[in-house]
């Protein structure tokens, strides 16, 4: 996977590799660049699963304390950086929804799952129907078109995140673009597909 | 092991083209599952302008996280044993004697610890800066101070900038709105020599992460400010005292808030009042930095809590000459002039609009103004002051039972939406 650089897109002194090896020791400094490379990218990942921003900004940083408490497991063998959050981002967002649903229909529940704000403008809308659509994907389609049209990861990127060969992703691509595609033309979606 | 349509999707995914052996069928299939990643890429720019918005106070809980956390001790390596040397007859004779041995330990640690006390103390007095006395990690800042320099570019700039207090580092990204005379401006405008209100939270290093500058136009009048020392803002204030303010803070705590008071005197104090009291002062003025107020001590049991009212509902310009400039300062150790400059009056300050909340769209607020229905984004680092009334901020995200309720909003406006985005929102009772 290529270094992407950080958030601002500027060219990074440190490789992955470096940079694992210091945060695995805590070093809060490998923190902080951990923090400002890839908190953009992880908040992505997670605000397209949920409806409430203010609930993907506390996930978001869930991430990274989670990430920071078992940095000692990181066992740097040529996964990224990246792809170690976003796992952990799968199963943040994953125990989430878990505990929403099992409270039953609570505030929060209302909250993750409500409309957007009618003043929103139109991309958001367009967002809110494509987290409407997520709904009847898989997790494996949701990370593969992630991973693939959000973070712009190659399929070969893709492959090495998800461990899984290059066919398996395309094949995975192409079936979660179909339901994808499907979830947003059909009535539920306010808009359907406007692109 | 692929089939056909895979490849020409990744084919026209990559490329935006399909060989020309594809038939009609093929063609159509793909572009149709080539639409839905379009939508995808279509919204992320939204996305990316809400994770750079969040980035300041995910950054500040982080760095907060990180400094609570436990070093981790690493395993120790196993010792090379070696064998034993003989002892003197000195550490014989403690060896022999378990009750002298525990009585030098304990003796030994004592020496340690005082000499680690002593250590400590001084490293700290030596590293205190007035900055780390008067802004604390989390807290929400509104401060005066004058751009010496600016680094970085595009959406992200670290601005070098001088206050009363020293030397503060203001970091302002895409999610800071920058106002002048309630007009948005870009963030490419602010430049060295500039005059600013900083309202914005204060990270674990202090520095400020801003969420609204307002720039104080050409009509601002630059004056000299003395540089407050640390020692002279640890001082007791008098029990009642009039003055102007020049800082105030809100603490993370949702509880607390603080100001910086420069009496007529010349001293500075730090004087903590409460959320209520912050909320009553931001609701009676167009801006708080610059208002005078008269303090006095609360009752016994809270007595370094201090309640602060009006005395002019105008912002008054700060002193022509600052007392170290006059060589009359009443504070030992008060260093002599910087340069900061004090907007004036008539400069332009943050964003203020008050009105009646009328609706409630997750957590954006209609608020019917005399210029009419203003769309309020409440966000997770908005600090909300609820005044004579007994909500809550989850009534607020709620929605309901806000409606009807008084409301004054202070903040920027989002260069990329155009909507308000506030900083501090005081809820009054129900006209």
């Amino acid at each position: 996977m290529s270094n992407a650089g950080d958030d601002d897109g500027r060219a990074l002194p440190l490789d992955d590799e470096a940079l694992a090896g210091r945060a695995a020791a805590r070093d809060p400094s490998a923190w902080g660049e951990i923090f400002e490379r890839h908190y953009s990218a992880v908040f992505s990942f997670v605000r397209y699963r949920l409806h409430d921003a203010t609930v993907a900004e506390d996930l978001a940083s869930q991430v990274f304390e989670t990430a920071y408490t078992i940095a000692d497991r990181f066992d740097w063998q040529g996964v990224p950086i990246q792809a170690w959050l976003v796992g952990i981002a799968r199963n943040v967002v994953r125990d989430h929804i878990k505990k929403t649903v099992r409270r039953g229909p609570s505030v929060e529940l209302d909250e993750t799952f409500a409309p957007p704000a009618p003043d929103e403008v139109a991309a958001s809308d367009l967002r809110s129907d494509l987290i409407e659509a997520m709904r009847h994907l898989t997790d494996d389609q949701k990370t593969v078109l992630q991973l693939r049209f959000l973070l712009d990861r190659s399929v070969a990127e893709t492959a090495a995140i998800m461990d899984r060969s290059e066919d398996a992703v395309k094949n995975l691509q192409r079936r979660a673009l179909a339901s994808m595609g499907r979830a947003l033309e059909s009535p539920t979606a306010k808009g359907g597909v406007r692109a | 092991m692929t089939d056909r349509i895979d490849d020409l999707l990744d084919a026209f995914l990559e490329t935006g083209e399909l060989p020309a052996d594809a038939t009609l069928a093929e063609r159509g299939e793909v572009e149709s599952l080539a639409r839905a990643a379009g939508v995808m890429r279509a919204t992320r720019g939204i996305t990316n302008a809400e994770a750079q918005a969040a980035k300041p106070i995910a950054r500040a809980r982080f760095e907060r996280f990180l400094a609570a956390a436990e070093p981790v001790i690493d395993p120790i390596p196993a010792r090379v044993m070696s064998p034993a040397p003989r002892e003197s007859w000195f550490a014989r004779f403690f060896a022999a004697n378990r009750g002298l041995r525990a009585a030098g330990l304990a003796a030994a640690i004592g020496i340690i610890a005082i000499v680690a006390v002593f250590a400590s103390q001084n490293a700290f007095n030596q590293t205190e800066s007035a900055v780390a006395q008067v802004l604390e990690p989390g807290d929400y800042a509104e401060v005066y101070g004058t751009v010496s320099s600016v680094s970085g570019q595009g959406d992200s700039l670290t601005l070098t900038v001088s206050s009363e207090f020293g030397v503060l580092e203001v970091t302002a990204g895409a999610e800071t709105s920058v106002v002048a005379s309630n007009t948005v401006e870009e963030l490419a405008n602010i430049r060295p020599g500039a005059n600013l209100l900083i309202a914005g939270l204060v990270g674990q290093d202090h520095r400020i992460a801003a969420q609204t500058l307002a720039l104080a136009g050409a009509e601002a009048t630059p004056v000299a400010v003395a540089t407050a020392s640390a020692q002279e803002l640890k001082r007791t204030p008098p029990a009642e005292f009039e003055g102007r303010i020049t800082v105030m803070t809100l603490a993370d705590d949702g509880l607390g808030a603080k100001v910086v008071v420069l009496a007529d005197d010349g001293s500075r104090y730090v004087v903590r009042i409460t959320r209520l009291n912050a909320g009553t002062l931001l609701t009676s003025v167009d801006r708080i930095l610059g208002t005078r107020i008269h303090l006095t001590r609360a009752a016994v049991g809270a007595d370094d809590v201090y309640v602060a009212r009006l005395v002019r509902s105008s912002v008054e310009p700060a002193a022509t000459t600052s007392p170290a400039a006059t060589g009359s300062s009443p504070v030992r150790g008060a260093s002599p002039v910087a340069t900061a400059a004090t907007p004036s009056p008539e400069s332009s300050g943050f964003t203020r609009r008050s009105g009646v909340i009328v609706s409630r769209d997750a957590n954006v607020l209609t608020v019917k103004t005399d210029a009419g229905d203003l769309k309020v984004v409440i966000r997770t680092n908005t600090q909300v002051i609820f005044e004579r009334s007994s909500l809550t901020r989850a009534d607020l995200l709620r929605g309901d039972s806000v409606i009807g309720h008084n409301i004054i909003v202070q903040g920027g406006v989002e260069r990329v939406t155009g909507r308000f985005i506030a900083d501090v929102v005081v809820v009054g009772a129900k006209p």
